[in-house]
């Protein structure tokens, strides 16, 4: 049973991409009033759509475009964990925090009336357009994505004395019923919208929340339609920027060895493709083989064959995570086993067992690796995040099953309100919406804590990170197969 | 090219004993069914939960999964088709999309979406052909698509009853006039068209790997391609549609995939099918054209 | 003895009512005729005897039992046959496997009766026996004809429905029908005959029930029709008279 309530998350967590929006915050000590715990980990929020009509978990689907000031021309690859320029506890946000007079916001974007839409002295209201199609199908309640927030409301009575609310509308996963949904939530008088995983929604939403003057926080997307747009954030990396970073992983691991490429068919994902095969070049990898498939295509016979036919030696898998649990699967059966490179979750280990280990899985992803009850190793820096993950879920919604395949799903979704709550937090007492735009670019390049990445809006002022995870299967002690990190915060 | 070849026929497999589905319906009522796809993944469920979950062996499972695509497939009959005595066709295959739409509801709300493992029997007897693996399931579901899609009319006519289901797809009022009752005929089609999904999600899963719901939905439409270039009553030229589209899908994913033209396979099913089609509905006229004037008529 | 008996049988489709109330009978051995315009429901009395358009109000008996709620297969079974209108054979079956069809009531009752039945037809029709394993469908239109009489007879029923079979017929083939139907005439089978060529029904039939708007408005033996009582009850006028009567005399004349 708690097996079936886990798997439930898992599409329900479509809904979970609420999260996506949120990134890691900087977390200056002075302003953290909820206890001092730093600030949640890298930018979050990548929920595995379930089963039909296969979007991409994860897979933001944009062209780049994020040119952060501190982007080099190296093709190097990860970095440890931590490293990099990292100053915790630095004054991140430029607005006042403090109670008292307060100095005017920077940011002129919202006028006087819509500043304080949404936020009361006693309440702070958001909402989120995602597919909730399939969570809606089997009743996932919407505490089970609001753990966060729900603990945060008993525990330390919200933020300044704010009990946060986020509620979710139904995006349907098309860009219509997106902006049917961004509408819906207009009428909740939300403090922001946060845009759920949807490379096709977020730019229809984008146009929207510029037309309607609401504040958007959104998952990744096309930096195509974006230019211009006034009322849209993102701290998530765009696809272009994820397909150098699986370049990055090959360079650092398989230099020298046959590269195929499996992708998805769409105008939306090429550019990811585009963005690993210019890396490719500059470093002299040698790509053999290059396919693309329709979307849950389901028989990749095909595929597999005419990538042994072309020898590759590793195999990058621009699919979304139940494409390629199948593809995997596809290709033991085709006694074909070159190692893989793909969006990593544990939804794919845990299917896969035994069949992810031989050989190990590489992943590229821009959200924290989570293995249940494992604090060792690359999981230390964070521990003590999944701890308090962990007792939350214990104490508001013990029905759940971490250990799961919905485990790293909701970790992530977790995090990323986490992160959520500081940027809330450095906005102050007298927070707005101004307000809060100014806390977000006043990110420079800071590290938030000591496992976060850099946040920094200095490039356009609306594309905050771009920094990616590198990630490898292993066995946990619990016997399940998950994913762990093995570089963080890797920037190009 | 013997790849292609392979490749192909593995495909052709697969759309076929949809494809077989499909037409044995249709040509028995008329209704085009769209729900094959749902039909069979949830048969796939039910092998899951016997085989996976409680651990029988996997003929268990495929009988168990046989039974239930069966019984749906009566029951739809019963309870829904038959109260449509009066209607269209077009309004009965509208029944069967929310009739698949039921049923991907049913399979989320009771497995969620995560991908279930249901291991294909007889693994240790897969076999290399031209560098492709292939698998007992496999040659089976081709094996199966010939013997039904070229013998099923054999069969049937052997019995009275069999021969009154294809009397029914020449003339179904007729059919009452010689005392058979067309309602037990048209729940013999539905439920055997049922047990075919099944029969095809069988096969095809190992090929797969995981079950998910609605992941049979895209074979299933490139299966009702195959059934339309067969010509929809036919239940050989199901089978020869099958294998023209699994041919035809290998060969230009192999030689066609540099041109990069995106959604290649889309492009090659309906390329195909528009040429069946329109060739279908030029032969006359051409053939009228082209033949040799009659002696003593003018040109 | 009453074969087949109709009281105040009304019937239609949807909101439209056809039939207002149809009231006849039909002896056994005897041939009946249900003449009418377009229009005045000979085809829907056809259908509510057999069954496919169920009665809404009133009775139907067969054999003095009460079918009325009866469906169509369960009337065959009891002892009804149909030659339907315009043939239907089964065009993509032979003529063996038609008439297989057509004994299926017989052959679950017996399985061994349906060889002398089979035999028994094909003597009657050395058409069909020469084409037995031609498909139905590429027969001419008075072979078909002679198929689908054969097919009915086959199941040895007691009383033949016969829905306008001369239609879509040459002059010729309609020659080689009436032989047909003479001859099931002759074997003692009842048979209810609805006729658009009142000629040729005319030239058939013991007794003639004329229909109007849905009701019969007169039943009589052939041997007392003339003219205008047919004119007046079809409400044809005399036009037609002079193609009706020729029949009528030629009847009269050969009375059998």
């Amino acid at each position: 049973m708690r097996r079936r309530v886990a798997s439930r998350l898992v599409a329900g967590l479509a809904g979970g991409a609420v999260l996506a929006a949120c990134s890691s915050a900087p977390a200056p000590t002075s302003l953290v009033q909820d206890g001092g715990t730093t600030g949640g980990l890298t930018a979050g929020g990548t929920p595995v759509r379930g089963a039909v009509g296969g979007t991409v978990p994860g897979t933001p689907g944009g062209t780049t475009g994020t040119a952060p000031a501190t982007r080099g021309g190296s093709s190097t690859g990860a970095q440890a964990p931590g490293t990099g320029p990292a100053v915790p506890g630095t004054t991140g946000g430029s607005t006042g925090g403090t109670s008292g007079a307060v100095a005017p916001a920077r940011t002129t974007l919202f006028t006087p009336a819509e500043d304080r839409i949404g936020i009361t002295p006693t309440s702070l209201t958001m909402c989120a357009h995602a597919a909730l199609t399939y969570g809606q199908a089997f009743g996932t309640k919407d505490s089970d994505f609001n753990v966060y927030w729900q603990a945060l409301n008993t525990e330390k009575g919200g933020i300044f004395g704010r009990k946060v609310s986020v509620s979710y509308e139904n995006d349907n996963y098309t860009p219509t019923d997106a902006v049917k949904a961004a509408t819906a939530c207009k009428a909740k008088n939300p403090f922001m919208l946060l845009g759920g995983i949807g490379f096709d929604q977020i730019p229809a939403v984008r146009n929207w929340a510029d037309a309607n003057h609401m504040l958007y926080l959104h998952h990744s997307a096309t930096v195509q339609g974006s230019q211009g747009k006034k009322y849209s954030f993102t701290e998530l990396p765009t696809v272009e920027r994820l397909g150098e970073g699986f370049a990055q992983l090959a360079v650092a691991k398989y230099k020298g060895k046959r590269i195929g490429i499996i992708e998805r068919d769409s105008s939306n994902w090429a550019p990811g493709v585009q963005a690993f095969k210019a890396m490719a070049k500059k470093a002299g990898l040698t790509i053999v083989a290059d396919k693309a498939v329709a979307t849950n295509k389901a028989n990749y016979t095909d595929e597999l064959t005419a990538m042994r036919n072309a020898k590759a030696d590793v195999v990058w898998v621009w699919l979304n995570a139940l494409e390629s649990t199948q593809l995997i699967k596809q290709s033991k059966v085709q006694q074909f086993s070159p190692n893989w490179l793909m969006f990593p979750f544990n939804l794919t280990s845990q299917t896969l067992d035994g069949d992810a280990m031989t050989p190990p899985l590489d992943g590229v992803a821009m959200y924290p690796a989570y293995s249940q009850g494992d604090y060792s190793g690359s999981f230390a820096p964070y521990a003590s995040d999944m701890k308090e993950f962990e007792r939350q879920y214990r104490q508001y919604d013990p029905d759940v099953d971490l250990s799961g395949i919905g485990g790293d799903l909701l970790f992530l979704n977790w995090t990323a309100q986490k992160a959520l709550h500081v940027q809330l937090l450095q906005c102050g007492k007298d927070c707005t919406r101004n307000r809060f735009v100014d806390v977000l670019l006043g990110y420079t390049g800071q590290s938030p804590g000591k496992t976060a990445c850099p946040i920094d809006f200095r490039g356009d002022g609306h594309h905050g990170s771009d920094s990616v995870v590198f990630m490898q299967t292993y066995r946990a002690a619990s016997g399940k197969v998950n994913w762990r990190n093995t570089a963080a915060c890797v920037r190009p | 090219m013997g790849q292609v070849l392979v490749l192909g026929l593995i495909n052709a497999g697969i759309y076929a004993v949809f494809a077989l589905g499909v037409v044995l319906v249709y040509r028995g009522t008329g209704v085009l069914t769209f729900a094959q796809g749902e039909i069979g993944t949830l048969g796939l469920y039910v092998a899951y939960v016997l085989v996976t979950e409680q651990h029988l062996p996997w003929l268990v499972g495929a009988a168990g999964a046989l039974l239930v695509t069966t019984a749906l497939g009566a029951a739809f009959e019963l309870l829904l088709v038959r109260r449509m005595v009066a209607a269209d066709p077009v309004s009965t295959a509208v029944l069967t999309v929310g009739l698949g739409l039921t049923i991907l509801a049913c399979e989320f709300f009771f497995f969620g979406a995560s991908p279930r493992v249901l291991d294909p029997p007889f693994l240790a007897a897969s076999f290399t052909v031209a560098g492709v693996v292939v698998t007992p399931t496999q040659v089976a579901a081709l094996v199966v698509a010939l013997a039904l899609g070229f013998g099923l009319q054999a069969v049937l006519r052997r019995t009275d009853f069999g021969l009154g289901i294809l009397a029914a797809s020449q003339d179904a009022a007729a059919v009452r006039l010689v005392g058979i009752p067309l309602s037990r005929i048209t729940l013999v089609l539905w439920s055997g068209g049922a047990f075919l999904a099944g029969l095809a999600a069988l096969l095809v899963e190992p090929t797969v790997g995981t079950v998910t719901p609605g992941y049979a939905s895209e074979l299933f439409v490139v299966g009702l391609a195959a059934a339309v270039i067969g010509g929809l009553t036919s239940l050989p030229g199901a089978v020869v549609g099958g294998v023209v589209l699994g041919i035809a899908e290998s060969a230009a994913s192999r030689y066609l995939s540099d041109a990069n033209i995106p959604g290649l396979r889309y492009v090659t099913v309906f390329a195909v099918l528009l040429a069946v089609l329109l060739y279908r509905a030029l032969a006359p006229e051409l053939r009228r054209r082209l033949a040799p004037a009659p002696a003593g008529a003018t040109a | 003895m009453t074969l087949l008996e109709l009281h105040d049988v009304t019937a239609g489709f949807g909101a439209v009512t056809v039939l207002h109330g149809i009231t006849m009978s039909v002896a056994e051995g005897s041939i009946a005729g249900v003449f009418g315009l377009n229009g005045a429901g000979k085809s829907v009395t056809m259908k509510a005897i057999g069954g496919t358009v169920p009665a809404r109000s009133g009775q139907v008996l067969f054999e003095g039992e009460d079918i009325t709620r009866l469906s169509p297969e369960k009337r065959v079974a009891r002892g009804m046959g149909h030659v339907p209108q315009g043939r239907q054979v089964f065009p993509q079956l032979t003529v063996e496997e038609n008439l297989r069809l057509g004994a299926y009531t017989l052959r679950r009752k017996d399985k061994g009766r349906y060889g002398p039945a089979l035999d028994s037809v094909f003597d009657r029709f050395p058409v069909l026996k020469q084409r037995r394993q031609q498909l139905a469908g590429t027969m001419s239109g008075g072979q078909q004809a002679s198929l689908a009489v054969a097919r009915a007879l086959i199941n040895q029923p007691r009383l033949i429905l016969v829905d306008e079979p001369s239609a879509g017929l040459s002059p010729v083939a309609q020659l080689e029908l009436r032989e047909v139907l003479q001859v099931v005439k002759d074997s003692g089978v009842t048979m209810v005959l609805v006729e658009q060529n009142i000629a040729f029904g005319l030239s058939l039939v013991d007794t003639a029930h004329l229909l109007q708007t849905g009701v019969v408005v007169h039943t009589a033996p052939v041997s007392e029709l003339d003219d205008d009582t047919l004119a007046t009850h079809l409400g044809i006028g005399k036009v037609l008279a002079g193609a009706t009567g020729s029949a009528l005399s030629a009847r009269k004349g050969s009375k059998r």
